[in-house]
């Protein structure tokens, strides 16, 4: 009756207590999501995502990166200096790079190379309004963030003529759907949140860093 | 069977030279176990999510710091139990609730599959936060006590009794039979 077998170790994982312990995988809608905002948030993490080129040397990275940067300076100055001679009317200046930041969706928060170098992204405001939710104040935690996007939901606040930055916007579409979009400080930065609806049934709010276009700050809620 | 961490650690390698799709692959494969620590040591589900994200952003800003002394398991698992602890703390200076406790169930009625997991958070919920982090470690991560002490910066003796003591006390809860008593002391 007695144990023939020998000793368990004692430092042995339990198997009962793991069986207890196991969590269902996440969904793939959900995984995406998480992955997705993670890499966005991080976003300086990896400037560059060369898929198509795993292996490639860095210093092969560093001079594509370094023609990239002079490509733009030529093509920045050809642009400027006829302009400047005889254009007096700065608006067409803004009016590609706000068509181009346009079009896509997804990945648009990681892509830091494409967002307006020193101007916020307050200039490159988004052509559809959403209900505006007013000064939510300060936002820059998880928690502040969910106190002030659960009283983003109260529909008694809603002011359809404010536009968020389109960035902003392109964020909260990372996340699901921007159904609502206010004002708030990171740190003390001007920042804009936008709430979410998810076709998991869930909400979500993300407060988005004006001057940087970068996620600071996102939440979940029932 | 080794193939994984085989990939794995080409994997990092290319996300720690700027590959972002090779760090997206990573956290797509990892955000499951991720999950796992943050939905034990949390207990709330949508916390438990919060916890992920923080972990799965820090997992994505400290790539470049990671040194491959450890797993890449293993460290991701220590990013997300530190989430998951901070969103703990968060969690209580939080004004409003938005689920009742979990606490509130009974442990032991239970027959259905949703009952189960209820029953375990519910036990889970009863065990001091110190026990389930190390109980969560061993039992649900496979890291060892070496690992689990390095992770917590515990003595390893004060692990294995934190175990012995979670896993006891877990079993107490959900009407199980204890684990060996002769592992409950604390020794420091």
């Amino acid at each position: 009756m007695s144990t023939p077998s020998a000793p368990e170790p004692p430092d042995a994982r339990d198997p009962r207590t793991a069986e207890w312990l196991a969590v269902e995988p996440l969904d793939r809608v959900t995984r995406a999501r998480l992955v997705r905002s993670a890499l966005a948030t991080a976003g300086d993490a990896s400037e560059e995502a060369p898929a198509a080129a795993p292996g490639r040397p860095r210093l092969a990275r560093v001079l594509a990166i370094a023609a990239a940067l002079l490509l733009v300076l030529v093509v920045g100055i050809a642009v400027l200096v006829p302009r400047s001679s005889d254009e007096p009317t700065p608006t067409a200046a803004h009016a590609p790079s706000a068509k181009r930041a346009a079009p896509d969706t997804a990945e648009a928060p990681a892509s830091d190379s494409s967002r307006s170098s020193g101007a916020t992204a307050l200039e490159d405001a988004a052509p559809t309004p959403l209900p505006a939710l007013g000064a939510l104040g300060d936002v820059s935690t998880q928690a502040l963030l969910r106190a002030a996007a659960t009283a983003l939901r109260d529909p008694a606040f809603a002011d359809p003529s404010f536009v968020p930055p389109a960035c902003a916007v392109e964020a909260g579409r990372s996340f699901g759907t921007p159904i609502a979009a206010g004002t708030g400080t990171v740190n003390g930065k001007p920042a804009t949140v936008i709430l979410v609806q998810r076709p998991d049934g869930l909400s979500g709010a993300i407060a988005v860093v004006n001057r940087t276009c970068r996620p600071a700050s996102s939440v979940l809620f029932p | 069977m080794s193939a994984e961490p085989a990939e794995d650690g080409v994997l990092v390698d290319r996300a720690r030279a700027g590959d972002r799709r090779a760090l997206e692959l990573l956290l797509d494969r990892h955000a499951d176990r991720i999950h796992a620590v943050c939905r034990r040591i949390v207990l709330d589900p949508h916390d438990a999510l919060d916890a992920t994200q923080e972990a799965l952003i820090a997992v994505a800003r400290g790539i470049t710091r990671f040194d491959g002394t450890a797993r890449f398991t293993t460290w991701c698992y220590r990013v997300a139990t530190n989430a998951a602890l901070d969103e703990l703390r968060r969690s209580r200076r939080r004004p409003v609730a938005v689920d009742p406790p979990l606490a509130a169930v009974d442990p032991r009625d239970g027959t259905t599959a949703v009952d189960a997991r209820l029953d375990v958070d519910a036990a889970l919920a009863t065990l001091p936060e110190e026990f389930r982090v190390a109980v969560v470690l061993r039992d649900l991560c496979d890291l060892d006590y070496a690992e689990i002490a390095v992770a917590l910066d515990l003595p390893p003796g004060t692990v294995r009794s934190r175990i012995a003591r979670g896993r006891a006390a877990l079993a107490a809860a959900l009407g199980e039979p204890g684990t060996s008593p002769d592992r409950q002391n604390e020794d420091a």
